[in-house]
């Protein structure tokens, strides 16, 4: 016995916290299961799409629910393994649960061949392009590489450049990126001079790729990227020197940090944001969180809304609610227009602004 | 529907369990501190779902994911034959960077940051294994294969010679055993193992990326041999099971939003603590780790 009593112990334990938190949860809701990274190095992007999330539950439960009926969300945590997403998608599924959102590509691709078999629908807000298409269960509401690629390259359009360099994020996002940016440049004009490299998030010296790319003498240069390092990247490039246009992705905006590191150096730098993110959003965010939004909470806010909206048309059979967001081609929310592909890619609205 | 939950877990238990019992092999029977076990892994990974994707059978697949893995056992044996304890530590965590740098950054072969979606279900003589179910039985038979090889090694006579190795290499080596060659064996059989582990992964988990391989996928697998005690394969097996299905009973719990991350973390973390304080050389280890 006294081999056991280890094993006992735990179990005791695992018992006790059980008791202590179980809540069951009432009846007649609808329960959406959440699966998102609140732990470890992506924990700040899940959970700028879990508040999202959560204002929109919120609100929409305080206006009556769908049809009368609740919305729950179940939390998750899959810190950014696909092993444990499987998991909590399986143990979620045998509970019942029909609905998910969730962010991360290596993860949300893990889960397709769930969503396929299960036919659950899944929002995977993530930017790798294999997420949408193999199935009409999974959407993709994320900020799409080829639509905000576009309206970067439309910056240099009018101007008489001849020569451009690209750095981006060595991740799936960064290099989706850097290819559609290759793509667009050459296909405004085919005699402009590329060059591109990559960076890690945990990089803080840049100089080395910058000067290789200063020695094409680059008009224009399109960065991609996100957190401290892209901060640290524009002063560096400020630093050796480059004065030409300095155009980033959504970067700036998704973590507000970049520009307070990189400071007078971002002045008249170009980025895209969302374009119908409102004022009434911001504080309506900050009365429940007191604290200011990421922007990614906006997509989390859009996937519960554009979700609650097919629910209460369509109920809870997932083939009418995949069908019915796929038809609806276009969805005015609350404070979103969302443009809905046949892929399933829900395009946020775009725009490039400037640093003042 | 409960049970395809439970046949992922009881899948990932088969997976770890292979991945555990290998490096058994390397740190609890012969000593060698190897934390480049995931690279192995990886390797085995890679070149399973890359064969499979240019459509090449997946018995072929499984074979060579083990068969290139242990001659990059075999690669890895060569430089750190003179290095022990820490400095073989090292030098082994090193080999892992290197093998994940080149995952990241040889796009052309490996899409890099992007990863291979869509690797292929297993299929044997026309079966496809695409059900949870097939792939659990499977998984169980492969986990049962490779622990019942890594037993026979280990209760073998060469098994005995490695344990001389790990206990005193120079007495060993007195006794006119080429500890060289025997620990070039050892790092070699444990390879294989990870490279069909990480054959299995890939093609049970449809998708693989260079994040996969990361020194934080290796600290669930030293868990596991420590928790369960240095050389021994029964407490590798109650710990493989113990640390899969543990984090399982906290997702029950409703934690706040807030905390909801952190929270399953920490209980998981003290439970671990708690067991390795009362048990400091694991369920049924044999020897301390030095």
């Amino acid at each position: 016995m006294k081999k056991y009593w280890i094993p006992i112990i735990v179990i005791v334990i695992i018992i006790i916290a059980v008791v202590i938190f179980y809540k069951p949860a009432p009846k007649e809701v609808i329960k959406i299961g959440a699966l998102y990274p609140l732990s470890g190095s992506s924990a700040a992007v899940g959970e700028q799409f879990l508040n999202g999330a959560l204002l929109a539950v919120d609100i929409i439960n305080r206006a009556g629910g769908v049809n009368g009926r609740k919305i729950e969300l179940v939390i998750d945590d899959h810190q950014n393994d696909p092993k444990l997403g499987i998991s909590e998608l399986q143990q979620r599924i045998s509970e019942g649960i029909k609905f998910f959102i969730g962010t991360n590509s290596r993860v949300m691709l893990s889960l397709i061949p769930i969503v396929k078999e299960n036919k659950v629908v899944l929002f995977a807000d993530s930017s790798h392009p294999d997420l949408t298409g193999q199935t009409k269960f999974t959407f993709r509401h994320a900020i799409i590489a080829e639509e905000n690629a576009k309206i970067m390259v439309d910056v240099i359009k009018d101007k008489d450049i001849s020569s451009v360099g690209i750095l981006t994020f060595n991740d799936d996002y960064g290099l989706v990126f850097q290819k559609a940016l290759v793509d667009l440049v050459f296909t405004h004009n085919q005699n402009t001079k590329i060059s591109k490299d990559t960076y890690l998030p945990t990089d803080t010296d840049f100089k080395t790729i910058i000067t290789k790319i200063l020695q094409n003498k680059p008009g224009a240069i399109f960065i991609v990227g996100q957190g401290n390092a892209m901060g640290v990247l524009i002063k560096q490039i400020y630093e050796l020197r480059f004065r030409g246009l300095l155009i980033s992705d959504f970067g700036p905006v998704m973590t507000p940090d970049v520009l307070k590191i990189a400071g007078d150096a971002a002045k008249g730098m170009y980025y895209s944001k969302f374009k119908d993110i409102s004022n009434e959003f911001v504080s309506t965010y900050e009365q429940k969180f007191n604290k200011e939004p990421g922007n990614l909470a906006f997509l989390g806010y859009g996937d519960i809304e554009i979700l609650a909206a097919a629910l209460g048309k369509s109920g809870e059979d997932t083939d009418k609610v995949s069908d019915y967001i796929l038809n609806l081609k276009t969805f005015n929310g609350k404070y979103e227009k969302m443009d809905i592909t046949s892929k399933g890619d829900i395009l946020p609205p775009m725009v490039m602004d400037q640093v003042k | 529907m409960f049970s395809a939950y439970l046949i992922h877990l009881l899948i990932l238990i088969g997976i770890y369990l292979i991945l555990a019992i290998a490096l058994q092999l390397a740190v609890g029977f012969t000593g060698l501190l190897n934390i480049g076990h995931i690279a192995f892994y990886c390797v085995g990974a890679y070149i399973s779902a890359l064969l499979a994707l240019a459509g090449w059978p997946w018995w072929i697949c499984l074979i060579l994911a083990g068969i290139g893995a242990m001659l990059f056992g075999f690669l890895l044996a060569v430089p750190t034959n003179k290095l022990k304890g820490d400095y073989l530590a090292l030098a082994t965590l090193g080999f892992s960077f290197v093998i994940y740098a080149i995952a990241l950054n040889w796009t052309e072969l490996t899409r890099g940051p992007l990863g291979l979606p869509g690797i292929p279900k297993p299929s044997l003589f026309g079966f496809v294994f695409s059900d949870n179910l097939a792939f659990l039985i499977l998984t169980i038979v492969i986990a049962a294969i490779s622990y019942f090889i890594i037993r026979r090694i280990v209760k073998s006579p060469f098994g005995r010679v490695l344990e001389a190795v790990r206990d005193d290499e120079l007495a060993a080596q007195v006794l006119g055993k080429n500890t060289f060659r025997m620990k070039s064996y050892a790092l070699a059989i444990s390879a294989f193992f990870a490279g069909i582990a990480g054959s299995l992964y890939a093609h049970y988990i449809t998708f693989i990326d260079p994040s996969s391989f990361t020194l934080m996928q290796l600290i669930p697998v030293i868990a596991i041999v420590i928790i369960g005690g240095l050389a021994s394969l029964k407490g590798t097996i109650i710990a493989t099971i113990i640390l899969i299905l543990l984090p399982e009973p906290l997702r029950f719990i409703g934690f706040p939003s807030s905390i909801v991350g952190p929270a399953r973390q920490i209980i998981y973390a003290l439970i671990l603590l708690l067991i390795l304080l009362y048990k400091p050389k694991g369920f049924y280890g044999k020897v301390e780790l030095e």
